[in-house]
C-alpha cells in the first residue's frame, strides 16, 4: 500500500473512533449535567440566608436539601453524606411523607418531630428524599393551623413550621 | 520553542475535555447529580467559620463527619485566595482538575510504555469514555481521587519514594473509595514484588502511610476505627455493574482494552515492573467493580469509574500498536 494511502487509512479509523466515541459520550453523560434544581430554588438561597438563622432546620428532598446547605449552610433533614447519620432512612422516609401526604396534621406532627422550622417545597419539579420521584402535594401547607407562607417565587415556597 | 506534533495533539484532546464540559459553567448552577452542592455547603461553612467542621450539616446535622477534608479545603482555600464563590469555583475546579487527569493519564501511560504516543492515545480513550468523562463533570472529591491514582502510581514507577509518599497520604484525605482502590493496588504490586527488597517498599511504604492517614483522620473525626457501620455498608449501597452499565466505559474503549490488556503482557518491551503495576491496578479495580460476587455489595458503581480509568491506559496502547501496525513509520518518530 502506498504511504499517502495508508494515511487516509489511519486518519479514516481515527475519525470513525473519535466520532463514534464522542456520540456515545455526549448521549450518555448530558442527562448528568442538568442541574434538576430551578432558577428559583437557587434564587430563593438568597432569602432563606438572609431571612433564616444558622439553627434552623428544613424539610427538604436531597436535592432541594443540598442547595440550602450548598447555598445557606442551614441544615436539612435530607441530603449530603448519610454515612454517619443516626435515621438517614427513616428521615428519607419522613421528608416524603411530609411532602406526599394530603393530611396537613401529620406533615405538621412530622415537621415538628424533626425540629423543622421551614418547609422548602418545589413547585415545578418532582422531589426525591430517597425513594424515587414524587409530586408534591402542597395544599396541604395552606392550612393556617399549621404553617405559614413565608417565601415563594414561580418554582418554590418556603412555609415557616407554626410552633 | 519548537511545539511538536504530540503536544498539539495532546492540546487539541484538552480542548476536547474542555468542549465536553462546557455545559458545567453555562447554567445558573453546577450540576447537581452526586451531592456536590452538599460538598459547596461544607466549603461554604469551611470559608464562613475558618474551621473545617467537625460536625455534619447533612441529614439533620448535629452527629459527626465521616469525609476526609482534602478536596474540600483545596476548593475553599482557593475560594478565600480568589474571592470567587465556593459554587461557581467548584465548576471552574471541575474542569481544572479534569485537565489534569488527562495530563495524569497521559503522563502514567508515557511512563508505562516509554513511548508518548500511547500517552496520547490513552488520553484519546479518556475523552472517549462515558464514565470517565460522567465522574470528571461533576464537583465530588472522587474527581480529585481520579486524578491522585493515576499520579501515585507514575511516582511509583518512577521510584519517586518520597513523592509516592506524600500523593498516597493526600490520596487518603481525598476519597475513601479511592483511598481503597489505591492502598489495594500497592499492596497487589508490593506483593508481587516481594522478592525484591527495594521494590517492595517501594510501593508498601506508601500503602502504609496512606492507611496511617486514614487511620488518624477517622480516629479524629469519628472518634473510632469501625467503618463497617456507616449506612453505605449497612444498607448496600451501590449498583452492579451488568452490560449496559459496562459499556458505559465506552464502546470503543471496550475492545481495544482488552486486545491491549493482553497486548501488554505478550509484549517484550514493557518492562516486568510497569506490568505488575498495570496488573494490579487491573485486577483490584477489577475485584472491587464486582465485589457483590462475594458478598459485599458496596459501590460496585463507583469502583467501576476507577477500572475504565485502567482500562483506557491499555486501549492507549492497543490503539498505538495497531496504528503502528498500519504505518510502521510511526516507529521511527524520535521519542
Amino acid at each position: 500500500m502506498k504511504k499517502s494511502w495508508k494515511n487516509v487509512l489511519i486518519v479514516a479509523i481515527l475519525f470513525v473512533l473519535v466520532i463514534a466515541g464522542m456520540v456515545q459520550v455526549k448521549k450518555q453523560v448530558d442527562p448528568w449535567l442538568t442541574p434538576v434544581i430551578t432558577e428559583g430554588e437557587l434564587e430563593a438561597t438568597t432569602w432563606i440566608k438572609e431571612n433564616t438563622s444558622l439553627e434552623d432546620r428544613f424539610v427538604a428532598d436531597i436535592f432541594g436539601g443540598e442547595l440550602v446547605m450548598g447555598m445557606t449552610t442551614r441544615i436539612p433533614i435530607v441530603g449530603g453524606d448519610w454515612a454517619n447519620a443516626p435515621n438517614a432512612a427513616q428521615n428519607m422516609l419522613d421528608a416524603q411523607t411530609i411532602y406526599t401526604t394530603m393530611s396537613s396534621k401529620e406533615a405538621y406532627d412530622l415537621c415538628k418531630e424533626h425540629n423543622c422550622t421551614y418547609v422548602f417545597a418545589p413547585l415545578q419539579r418532582q422531589i426525591h428524599a430517597g425513594y424515587g420521584w414524587k409530586d408534591v402535594e402542597v395544599t396541604k401547607f395552606s392550612n393556617p393551623n399549621y404553617f405559614e407562607l413565608a417565601y415563594e417565587n414561580q418554582d418554590v415556597r418556603i412555609y415557616r413550621v407554626i410552633y | 520553542m519548537k511545539i511538536k506534533d504530540r503536544q498539539i495533539l495532546l492540546f487539541a484532546i484538552i480542548c476536547a475535555a474542555l468542549w465536553y464540559r462546557s455545559p458545567i459553567l453555562e447554567g445558573y448552577i453546577i450540576p447537581t447529580f452526586g451531592n456536590t452542592m452538599y460538598h459547596v455547603g461544607i466549603i461554604r461553612k469551611t470559608i464562613e467559620t475558618m474551621y473545617y467542621p467537625l460536625y455534619e450539616l447533612s441529614y439533620g446535622g448535629g452527629f459527626r463527619h465521616f469525609y476526609v477534608p482534602a478536596y474540600r479545603l483545596l476548593i475553599a482555600s482557593l475560594a478565600i485566595t480568589s474571592g470567587i464563590d465556593p459554587m461557581p469555583l467548584s465548576g471552574i475546579m471541575t474542569i481544572a482538575i479534569a485537565v489534569f487527569i488527562v495530563l495524569a493519564l497521559y503522563s502514567l501511560a508515557y511512563r508505562i510504555y516509554d513511548n508518548h504516543y500511547v500517552g496520547l492515545c490513552a488520553a484519546l480513550f479518556f475523552v472517549l469514555s462515558p464514565e470517565l468523562t460522567i465522574f470528571t463533570s461533576r464537583a465530588l472529591p472522587q474527581l480529585l481521587g481520579l486524578f491522585m491514582v493515576p499520579l501515585t502510581l507514575y511516582f511509583v514507577i518512577r521510584e519517586q519514594r518520597l513523592l509516592s509518599v506524600l500523593a498516597a497520604m493526600v490520596t487518603a484525605l481525598t476519597h475513601q473509595m479511592t483511598l481503597l482502590v489505591l492502598a489495594l493496588t500497592l499492596l497487589a504490586y508490593s506483593i508481587l514484588q516481594i522478592k525484591d527488597r527495594d521494590k517492595f517498599l517501594l510501593a508498601f511504604v506508601p500503602f502504609l502511610a496512606a492507611c496511617a492517614t486514614y487511620g488518624a483522620w477517622q480516629l479524629y473525626t469519628m472518634q473510632t476505627l469501625d467503618i463497617l457501620s456507616i449506612s453505605q455498608v449497612k444498607y448496600h449501597e451501590g449498583t452492579i455493574v451488568d452490560l449496559k452499565l459496562l459499556a458505559r466505559a465506552g464502546l470503543v474503549v471496550i475492545p481495544f482494552s482488552i486486545i491491549g490488556f493482553i497486548r501488554t503482557f505478550l509484549s517484550a518491551h514493557v518492562p516486568r515492573d510497569c506490568k505488575l503495576l498495570m496488573l494490579s491496578w487491573f485486577v483490584v479495580t477489577l475485584l472491587l467493580t464486582k465485589n457483590e460476587l462475594f458478598g459485599v455489595s458496596i459501590f460496585m458503581d463507583r469502583f467501576f469509574t476507577f477500572w475504565v480509568e485502567c482500562m483506557v491506559i491499555f486501549a492507549g496502547f492497543c490503539l498505538f500498536d495497531f496504528l503502528r501496525y498500519l504505518d510502521k513509520s510511526l516507529d521511527k518518530v524520535k521519542m
